[in-house]
């Protein structure tokens, strides 16, 4: 029988079969539709009267008393005061804030921006909150994730004893923050920074309310302080928007190689050569740094080695945050000359040169292919 | 003019038997076709009012339907059989269990052209893609089940 014909045939067989009937599969139907539009209703039921619940525990607990801090104006956080210097001749910018930690006592001080203006579009980080040492975490408030939760935990505030890392994207142009000791006293910390750019300082402990505070709604405090926070700060543009950053100045830092290798079973399978630059930032600002730099493999003699990409000019875009940044590193593999009596000299674009001997060498993995050495793009 | 539900009922007792035998094929358990099937139904009760202006609700609930098959996990003669997957019904034939074996985009294809003899261009409204797309499954399906089944390859498709 040809194949069509024994498809056809076989598939057919099937009209023998008994159908369930039809009058007890519809009654079942029914049964299924209406249990589904009771579960549905009473959901919606569940999630109307939960809203109404959170609204009205909101309006109740609104921090209208000394629960963690008072609805204090927000001028009183917020003083505008002429740019510094370095946001002047950076950018331009000729208005920027005091920000006083206010009466936030229990949470630390928290910055806030819309995005990661490095990354823009892919971090969206939109908060950042700095309680303890390297603690803080990155919020994606635009998302529908809860992680924006974790912003509002805020436990780790007990722990804190003698200082607090703060930091954070801010949503403004800062020229100091005012942060109140426990000791009563004031301290003013110049703090510059354009609207977008990472900032971070350390203060000493927060005068922190227990007693209340624990049985209280952090995160609506929290989120009530965020919201009068970003409403203040809602201006035309964007965080980071229309800003580049300044150029790092010429010759400012100091180079040095670094040496580092992986190692495996077979030795060395690679030696990465690393240009740590020092001292790369005259100002608070973060600056952007073109760099060309060409590192060169010698024998003990000066000799240059049989290495491709040796001697080769590379040029990296840098963003230096810290005054001290890494050049990408040069990372050199396979090598089966032998020769162990090794130099790396690197020459910079304005002509200064150093160099450094190698304390290893990678392992020979091919004989029969050449010695590389590349920058590593990672 | 507002559906009501005895129009719903008549076209269930009409359409749900057909529907019901292709997705039986389809998915090769009768457990599985009776609760897709029903699930079909329901969505289309639930969209009645809407789909019983269009001009061939049976189509609408049939796709529904073979959308949910394709998703239904379906028994396979596999070497290393699923233990959450029923079986296929004894009464299945060696063309229904070589059926089982194809994807199940092949599957719908062959059940609709060979079972319910329809035309290229209405498999294609029914599995919401192109002709070329059902010329390619039906074309694949029949040279995997010819494999299967130790039967030549056909030369062109019926």
């Amino acid at each position: 029988m040809p194949l069509d014909d024994r498809i056809i045939s076989d598939l057919r067989r099937v009209d023998r079969e008994e159908v369930p009937n039809t009058n007890d599969v519809f009654d079942s139907l029914l049964r299924r539709v209406r249990r589904r539009r009771a579960r549905r209703n009473s959901a919606r039921t569940v999630s109307a009267l939960s809203l109404i619940l959170i609204v009205v525990i909101t309006l109740m607990q609104r921090p209208d008393d000394n629960r963690g801090f008072s609805r204090q104006p927000n001028d009183e956080i917020l003083t505008p005061v002429e740019a510094p210097r370095e946001l002047r001749d950076a950018y331009g910018i000729t208005e920027a804030f005091r920000l006083a930690r206010g009466e936030i006592q229990s949470h630390g001080w928290s910055l806030w921006a819309y995005d990661d203006p490095f990354s823009p579009g892919v971090g969206a980080c939109v908060a950042r909150l700095g309680i303890g040492h390297g603690g803080g975490r990155c919020v994606n408030m635009t998302g529908r994730t809860e992680p924006e939760w974790d912003l509002w935990q805020i436990s780790s505030v007990k722990g804190v004893e003698d200082q607090q890392l703060i930091y954070g994207f801010t949503p403004l142009n800062i020229a100091s923050v005012i942060v109140h000791h426990p000791s009563g006293e004031t301290i003013e910390i110049p703090t510059i920074a354009a609207k977008g750019m990472s900032v971070r300082f350390f203060v000493g402990p927060p005068r922190v309310t227990y007693s209340r505070e624990r049985n209280q709604p952090d995160r609506v405090t929290m989120r009530d302080m965020s919201g009068r926070l970003i409403d203040t700060t809602d201006t035309d543009y964007e965080p980071g928007e229309g800003l580049s950053l300044p150029r790092c100045g010429a010759g400012q830092y100091t180079p040095e190689i670094k040496q580092m290798w992986q190692s495996s079973d077979v030795g060395v399978t690679s030696v990465h050569i690393t240009l740590i630059l020092r001292g790369l930032r005259g100002s608070p600002l973060p600056c952007h740094l073109l760099l060309e730099a060409a590192l060169a493999l010698e024998d003990g003699r000066g000799q240059l080695l049989p290495i491709e990409g040796s001697g080769t000019k590379d040029t990296t875009d840098i963003i230096a945050v810290d005054s001290t940044t890494d050049f990408p590193s040069w990372v050199w593999r396979n090598w089966c000359s032998g020769t162990d009596d090794i130099v790396a000299r690197v020459t910079l674009e304005d002509g200064r040169r150093f160099q450094a001997t190698l304390e290893v060498s990678p392992s020979c993995i091919d004989p029969d292919r050449p010695s590389s050495l590349s920058l590593d793009q990672r | 003019m507002r559906p009501t539900d005895d129009e719903y009922r008549a076209m269930f007792q009409a359409e749900y038997p057909p529907v019901f035998r292709t997705i039986r094929l389809m998915v090769g358990n009768r457990q599985t076709a009776e609760d897709v099937v029903q699930e079909a139904f329901s969505r289309l009760f639930v969209n009645w009012r809407k789909v019983s202006r269009y001009d061939r609700p049976g189509a609408w609930v049939r796709r529904v339907a073979i959308r949910i098959a394709s998703r239904a996990r379906t028994p396979r003669s596999a070497v290393q059989p699923d233990p959450s997957v029923p079986p296929p019904d004894p009464e299945v034939t060696d063309v229904r269990l070589a059926l089982l074996e194809l994807p199940t985009n092949q599957r719908a294809a062959i059940v609709l052209r060979y079972y319910e003899d329809r035309p290229v261009a209405e498999i294609a409204a029914l599995m919401g893609c192109s002709d070329g797309t059902v010329k390619t499954h039906l074309h694949r399906a029949r040279a995997k089940l010819a494999q299967l089944l130790g039967e030549e390859v056909p030369d062109a498709t019926r």
